[in-house]
C-alpha cells in the first residue's frame, strides 16, 4: 500500500544553544493510505508538535517527511500552505468555524484558498453538509448550533477539497460523551470509505477506536499497538 | 451509536469516498472571489464592532468631507469673485483722466491748461455712435459731523445713470435722478458701509448730512456689495452727489477726477481713446494734459492680488483637511492592529486550511482600505449634500470639484494601505500554530 504519511529521523527543536527544548527526538512513522491511526501520549509529550508538522503547520528542525508522495521539508511557506489546502483537512477541539460567516461559508473556506468558483463551492458545501447529516443548516451562523453540530460542519469542512489525509486534534474533547460518540461514528464511517485518519487523543477508550495506536513519549515513539 | 451515523451511506454524488477526481484549483492567487471574500469579511468585521469602526471613520470621513466641501467652496467663491469682478463694470470700458505732468516741459505746458473740468464735458461728453455713456466722476475726501462725532467719508459728484452703468444697485430709498442733477439738489445716496457706521441698523432716508456746512438730504443707501476695486471702495464709505451740487458747493474749481466712458462694443476701445483724446486736446487748445487709463491692466493686477490671497487659503484649508486625514489614517492602523490582535484566531485558521501568507497579508491591507473607502464614502456624500445646501449662497451654485473629490479619495486610500502594511505584514507573519494555541 501506498504510505499517505512517512517520516524518518523527524525532529523538532525549539528555542536555540542554552534554553532548547527538543519536542521531537526523532519520529519514524509511516501510515498507509486509508489507514486509521490513533495519537496518543501525556501532555507535554511532543505529539501536538507532531500534528502540527505532519499538518504542515510546522517544518520539522531535522528529518525527512513525505506527505502523499510530496516532500515537505525544506518547503516554502506559500507552499507549505497549499499542501495543507489540497492535502490535509483539520478537525480541531473547539471547531474552530468563523463566528460570524455561515454554516455553508465555513464549509466553502477550504475551496475558496484552491481557487474553486462559487457556484461550484456552494454546491459541494452543501452535498458535504448533506452527507453530515446537516443540511439544513446551510445558512446559520455557528452560534446557533449544538457542539455536535459544529462538529459536523468542521467534519464537512475538512472533507471540502477531499484531503489525502484527515487530521483530527481531540475532536470530541468539547463535546458530552453521547455526541462526541456520535462524531467518532462519523469518523469510523469516513474511515470505512477509504479515508486515512490520524487521531489525536489522550482517551484510551477513543484511541481503542483506531486500527492502531501509535504512542509518544518524551519526542519518541513509545509503542505501537495494533496492525501496521 | 445514533441512527445518524448512516447518514453518510445515503446516496448521493460521491464526495467522501476519495475515489472521484476532484475538481482541482482552476486559479491559485488571488482571484476575484477571494477579493469579494475580503470585501466581505471586510465589512462584517466593521459592523461587528461598530463602534470602534465609527470612530475611525469619522476622522476619515471628516477629513474627506473637510476637502470636498472645501475645494468645492474655494471654487464657489472663486466663482462669486469673477462674478464680483464683472461687477467693477470695467468690461467696455475707457477711461480718460488728468494727466500727471511728469517731465519739465509738461509742466510748463499744463500750467497753461485748466485740466479736466467740468466745463470740458458739454464737448467731452458729445454723443459718440460708439458710446453707450459718457460718467464723469468727481471726488473728494471729507469729514461728516454726527451726534459729536466726526467721521472721514468720500463726497463723489456723478450723474444719474452712474449707478445704472457702474452696477450699484440701491438698498433703501432711491438712486439720484436727471430730477436732482436739473435742480442741482443737495441730495445723497449713502454707501453701505457708512450708513451702518454712521446710523447703524436705522433707517437714514430723509435724515441731513452735513458736509463742509451743506446738508445733504440722505434719500437712499446703496446695496452692499463686494469691494475689488478703489471706486467700490470710496462708493461704499462715502456719498453720491449729483454732480451739479458737487460743482456748486464742493470745488468751485470745478475739477473732475475722470470720466468713464461705457462701449457699445469692447473692440473700439482704440478708436473711441484716441477720440476722447482729440477732444480733450481741441478743448484744451492742444494741451493733452489727460490720459486714457489702462483698466484691463488695472483689474488684471487686482484678480492677480485676488488669486493669490485664494492660493493662501488653500494651502491653510489642505494643511488642515490633510492633518484631519493623516490622523484618520492613524486610527486606521490602530484599529487594524486591535482587530489583528481580536482575529489571531482566525487568521491561523484561514492559514491551516490553506491560506497563504500572501492571501492574510492582502486581506488584512484591502480591509483597511475597506474601512478607509467606507469613510471617505460618507465624507464624499455628506460633503456633497453641505454643498448643496450651500448652493443658494453662490451665484452659479456649489458644484462639488472633481479634483478636490478625486484628491481626497486618493489620499484617504494611500492613507489606509500605508498604515495598513504594518498590521497586514504582522498578520502575515503570524505562524498558523502559534496562533491557534
Amino acid at each position: 500500500m501506498n504510505p499517505i504519511i512517512e517520516t524518518q529521523g523527524l525532529t523538532k527543536v525549539y528555542g536555540s544553544n542554552g534554553t532548547a527544548v527538543h519536542a521531537l527526538r526523532g519520529i519514524d512513522l509511516t501510515v498507509a493510505k486509508g489507514e486509521f491511526v490513533a495519537l496518543i501520549g501525556p501532555s507535554g509529550s511532543g505529539k501536538s508538535t507532531l500534528m502540527a508538522i505532519l499538518g504542515c503547520l510546522d517544518l520539522p528542525t531535522e528529518g525527512t517527511y513525505t506527505l502523499d508522495g510530496r516532500q515537505v521539508q525544506g518547503l516554502s511557506g506559500g507552499e507549505l500552505a497549499r499542501i495543507r489546502n489540497e492535502k490535509v483537512g483539520f478537525v480541531f477541539q473547539s471547531y474552530n468555524l468563523l463566528p460570524k460567516a455561515s454554516i455553508a461559508r465555513n464549509v466553502e473556506l477550504p475551496m475558496l484558498y484552491a481557487g474553486v468558483g462559487r457556484k461550484e463551492r456552494r454546491e459541494r458545501a452543501l452535498a458535504l453538509l448533506e452527507k453530515v447529516g446537516i443540511a439544513d443548516k446551510a445558512d446559520k451562523l455557528p452560534g446557533t448550533l449544538s457542539g455536535g453540530q459544529r462538529q459536523r460542519v468542521a467534519v464537512a469542512r475538512a472533507l471540502a477539497n477531499e484531503p489525502a489525509l484527515l487530521l483530527a486534534d481531540e475532536p470530541t474533547g468539547a463535546l458530552d460523551s453521547k455526541t462526541g460518540a456520535e462524531v467518532l461514528g462519523l469518523f469510523r464511517e469516513l474511515h470505512e470509505q477509504g479515508n486515512t485518519l490520524l487521531l489525536v487523543t489522550h482517551d484510551p477508550s477513543i484511541a481503542a477506536l483506531a486500527e492502531r495506536r501509535v504512542e509518544i513519549r518524551d519526542g519518541l515513539i513509545a509503542f505501537t499497538e495494533g496492525a501496521a | 451509536m445514533s441512527d445518524e451515523t448512516f447518514i453518510l451511506r445515503s446516496p448521493g454524488p460521491s464526495l467522501l469516498d476519495g475515489e472521484a477526481p476532484a475538481p482541482r484549483a482552476k486559479t491559485r492567487g488571488f482571484s476575484l472571489a477571494m477579493l469579494w471574500e475580503v470585501v466581505r469579511t471586510g465589512l462584517v468585521e466593521l459592523w461587528a464592532h461598530k463602534v470602534r469602526s465609527l470612530l475611525t471613520l469619522t476622522l476619515l470621513m471628516l477629513g474627506v468631507f473637510a476637502l470636498v466641501v472645501m475645494t468645492s467652496v474655494l471654487d464657489g467663491v472663486m466663482d462669486k469673485i469673477s462674478t464680483g469682478f464683472a461687477g467693477m463694470s470695467w468690461d467696455g470700458t475707457v477711461r480718460i483722466a488728468p494727466k500727471t505732468a511728469e517731465t519739465a516741459e509738461e509742466r510748463s505746458r499744463f500750467v497753461m491748461s485748466p485740466g479736466l473740468r467740468q466745463e470740458d464735458l458739454s464737448r467731452l461728453t458729445a454723443p459718440h455712435p460708439k458710446v453707450l455713456a459718457f460718467l464723469p466722476r468727481a471726488q473728494r475726501a471729507s469729514s461728516v459731523r454726527i451726534t459729536g462725532d466726526t467721521e472721514r467719508i468720500f463726497v463723489t459728484g456723478v450723474t444719474p445713470d452712474y449707478a445704472v452703468w457702474m452696477n450699484r444697485p440701491i438698498g433703501l430709498g432711491r438712486n439720484l435722478t436727471e430730477d436732482d442733477q436739473r435742480r442741482r439738489s443737495t441730495v445723497a445716496v449713502v454707501g453701505a458701509t457708512l450708513a451702518a457706521k454712521l446710523f447703524g441698523g436705522a433707517d437714514p432716508v430723509g435724515r441731513d448730512l452735513v458736509v463742509e456746512g451743506v446738508p445733504f438730504r440722505v434719500v437712499g443707501v446703496q446695496a452692499p456689495g463686494q469691494i475689488f476695486n478703489e471706486e467700490n471702495y470710496t462708493d461704499a464709505n462715502g456719498i453720491l452727489i449729483p454732480l451739479e451740487a458737487y460743482m456748486d458747493r464742493m470745488d468751485p474749481a470745478h475739477k473732475l477726477a475722470q470720466v468713464t466712458v461705457k462701449l457699445r462694443h469692447t473692440e473700439d476701445a482704440g478708436e473711441v481713446s484716441a477720440m476722447l483724446l482729440s477732444r480733450v486736446r481741441q478743448a484744451h487748445h492742444g494741451i493733452e494734459d489727460a490720459e486714457i487709463v489702462d483698466l484691463d491692466a488695472e483689474a488684471a493686477k487686482a484678480y492677480q492680488n485676488f488669486l493669490e490671497q485664494m492660493h493662501g487659503w488653500q494651502v491653510v484649508l489642505l494643511s488642515l483637511a490633510g492633518t484631519v486625514l493623516l490622523v484618520g489614517g492613524v486610527g486606521v492602523l490602530s484599529v487594524m492592529l486591535i482587530s489583528f490582535s481580536d482575529r489571531r484566531f482566525e487568521i491561523g485558521l484561514r492559514k491551516a486550511l490553506g491560506a497563504s501568507d500572501h492571501e492574510i497579508f492582502i486581506q488584512f491591507l484591502l480591509e483597511a482600505v475597506v474601512l478607509a473607502a467606507l469613510g471617505a464614502l460618507i465624507g464624499t456624500v455628506s460633503g456633497g449634500l453641505l454643498c448643496q445646501a450651500l448652493s443658494a449662497s453662490f451665484p452659479y451654485g456649489l458644484v462639488v470639484n472633481p479634483i478636490g473629490l478625486i484628491t481626497a479619495w486618493i489620499v484617504a486610500l494611500a492613507l489606509a494601505l500605508i498604515f495598513g502594511l504594518y498590521p497586514a505584514f504582522r498578520a502575515m507573519r503570524l505562524s498558523p500554530m502559534e496562533a491557534m494555541r
